[in-house]
């Protein structure tokens, strides 16, 4: 009896299974109508394509635009809860390779959902991911027409910016303990192609932990700091350094965070102002 | 006559020689760690800031790195060493169990939780506020890990409830600590992680003086009763006996061991295994009756922190590593030597 019952289950779960398998099939003739998108880049990018009102869940964070801050939320960067996805029924899931977890986005793939993985790595990824996702939503010639002007504007701050005078920075990502990016993070193109040169380009990790008095020995001429979620992070502490040019001259910048660290579209306004910046102190 | 007035004057001045060895190795210790760092300063140079026959010129942003940031942190990781081996010798005397140590009681953890609660709290980082909200919330949260073993405790100061009862509060605490880690942002959850394992980084000259008046507080008391102690050491019946009040006394200590933590978990985080280790170095390099062990253990372990700090900026060149994972892989290997040896003696007899 036992035998029976738990036989029926496995064909059952097999059934289901199946069903889901076939329904994935044709996903590619049927734009994504129920979406969830796990990042909050990706939700700025669907806003952006005009299929905002599709997202029918997402994760912590995604703030951007404001009626991005309705979507309910089912995950965080620790854990997203299946249970909710299945029962939202969606026909794609955007997932972020680096910001959602492994097992979870597995366990979506296992089960046979429709998972996008969004693998942006450098800040062109960026045009990429919009064709991806226009064609996923059958928005493609919208997709196409952003990549193309994404990809102009950048080129464009760049070929403006990036062979001019070097200007030394400091990136404050963190405070305690004190954090921030190298050659290898895809923050530092930013202020690679705005003509900066980020003070800890050689070390040998992306987000390196760095000492204080390493930067008072390097002698920054700006010292970047990025808000956090919106909160401002301290720089109290190198008010007492006026050896260092960034303090002495009052060349420590604010920005926002969420434009330099997140593959939006936006990102180019945050380069705007990081090229607009250093350009003034480069010729003050 | 003669020769038993000899006798006794020598073994003080030798015990004079051995203690004069001790500070000038902690002094030594310290110079040398303050040599150490990212930007290239030497011995001399730290030489000749510190010493005031020195006539050589320095650059003045070596001599500020040197002073007002590695000499606090050298300072501070002595002192760190020092407070919390001093708070496992005494837990161990009036427990009269080699295992206990600040940890045990659930002091640190409940310390930590309350740092961390704080830090998680503030988000953003002000550096002024949010030390004092750290230290504060350090001091609720150790006074509340020993209300809660007190209150369990009774009027008897029963080791074994006492050691349980710590136990227990020790998990509870350390399981809120992991809640609040879980629940933060990853680039807080990693600084908040970073903090919960120990670091020297913020020391300052103003942040030393409540850990450092403390300390020498709770050293001249602990001294000040090393008769009494010694009289537990042999047994509550015996303590009693002589006329020692032996579960005021317990208590006592163990509030006092609790605030020495809570001032050093506030400022440097939780750091384990110095409080276990150093004072069974220190009972193996002296005689137990030895009148100021508390002395010994508290320089050794302040010159076993210093060291400690050392191998933590200089082991990797991108990250600081955490202090209490340092304290604890080297404790850990310690503890298993001493097992082994002792096990093999064993064999040999």
């Amino acid at each position: 009896m036992r035998m029976r019952s738990v036989l029926s289950l496995l064909v059952l779960l097999c059934g289901v299974q199946s069903k889901v398998l076939m329904a994935n099939g044709s996903d590619l003739a049927v734009p994504a109508q129920r979406i969830i998108a796990l990042s909050p880049h990706s939700v700025e990018l669907l806003f952006l394509l005009g299929v905002g009102d599709r997202i029918v869940a997402t994760t912590e964070y995604a703030d951007y635009p404001e009626q991005a801050k309705a979507i309910p939320r089912i995950g965080s960067h620790s854990s997203i809860q299946i249970e909710r996805v299945l029962e939202l029924d969606p026909d794609l899931i955007v997932v972020w390779e680096s910001g959602n977890p492994a097992q979870d986005v597995q366990r979506m793939i296992d089960l046979g959902l429709n998972v996008h993985m969004s693998r942006t790595k450098v800040l062109l990824d960026i045009a990429g991911e919009l064709e991806t996702l226009g064609a996923l939503v059958g928005k493609k010639e919208q997709g196409e027409a952003l990549a193309k002007e994404f990809r102009q504007r950048f080129l464009g701050l760049s070929e403006t910016y990036q062979n001019k005078a070097p200007v030394s920075f400091f990136y404050q990502l963190w405070q305690q303990p004190l954090r921030t990016i190298a050659a290898g993070s895809w923050i530092n193109t930013v202020f690679k192609h705005c003509g900066g040169a980020n003070i800890f380009d050689d070390a040998s990790t992306d987000y390196p932990q760095v000492s204080i008095e390493t930067v008072l020995i390097k002698a920054p001429q700006v010292i970047v700091v990025p808000s956090h979620h919106g909160a401002d992070i301290g720089t109290d502490m190198w008010q007492a350094w006026p050896e260092i040019p960034a303090v002495k001259n009052e060349h420590i910048l604010f920005f926002e965070g969420d434009l330099l660290h997140r593959f939006s579209y936006r990102v180019l306004d945050g380069m705007e102002q990081v090229c607009t910046a250093f350009d003034r102190i480069r010729n003050s | 006559m003669n020769s038993s007035v000899y006798a006794v004057s020598s073994a003080s001045a030798k015990g004079v020689g051995r203690l004069l060895l001790f500070i000038a190795l902690a002094l030594v210790s310290m110079v040398f760690a303050i040599s150490f760092g990212a930007a290239a300063i030497s011995f001399q140079d730290v030489w000749s800031v510190l010493s005031p026959f020195s006539t050589q010129d320095i650059e003045p942003l070596k001599e500020r790195i040197i002073l007002e940031l590695r000499a606090p942190r050298a300072v501070l990781a002595f002192l760190a060493g020092a407070g919390l081996s001093l708070a496992g010798a005494v837990l161990q005397t009036v427990t009269r169990n080699p295992l206990s140590d600040p940890y045990l009681f659930g002091i640190s953890s409940g310390a930590s939780f309350g740092a961390v609660l704080v830090i998680a709290a503030a988000g953003s980082f002000s550096i002024w506020g949010v030390n004092i909200g750290i230290t504060a919330g350090a001091f609720v949260g150790s006074a509340l890990s020993v209300l809660l073993v007190v209150s369990m405790v009774g009027n008897g100061a029963q080791i074994e409830r006492m050691l349980l009862a710590g136990v227990a509060v020790s998990f509870m605490f350390g399981a809120a600590t992991s809640l609040v880690l879980y629940l933060s942002d990853p680039l807080a959850a990693s600084s908040l992680l970073f903090w919960t394992l120990g670091s020297f980084t913020r020391a300052s000259w103003p942040n030393l003086i409540l850990p450092a008046l403390i300390i020498v507080a709770c050293l001249v008391i602990f001294l000040a009763y090393s008769r009494s102690l010694r009289a537990v050491l042999a047994g509550d019946e015996n303590a009693r006996a002589l006329g020692v009040s032996v579960g005021r006394l317990r208590m006592g200590m163990l509030l006092l061991s609790s605030l020495l933590t809570a001032t050093l978990v506030a400022n440097c985080g939780g750091i384990g295994f110095v409080g276990l280790m150093i004072p069974h170095i220190v009972r193996r390099l002296l005689a137990q009756k030895q009148e100021n062990i508390f002395i010994y253990t508290a320089l050794l372990g302040g010159v076993f922190m210093v060291w400690v700090d050392v191998l933590a900026r200089t082991l990797s060149d991108n990250a600081e590593l955490p202090i209490g994972v340092i304290t604890a892989a080297i404790g850990s290997v310690f503890f298993l030597l001493v097992l082994y040896k002792k096990d093999s003696r064993k064999g040999y007899q």
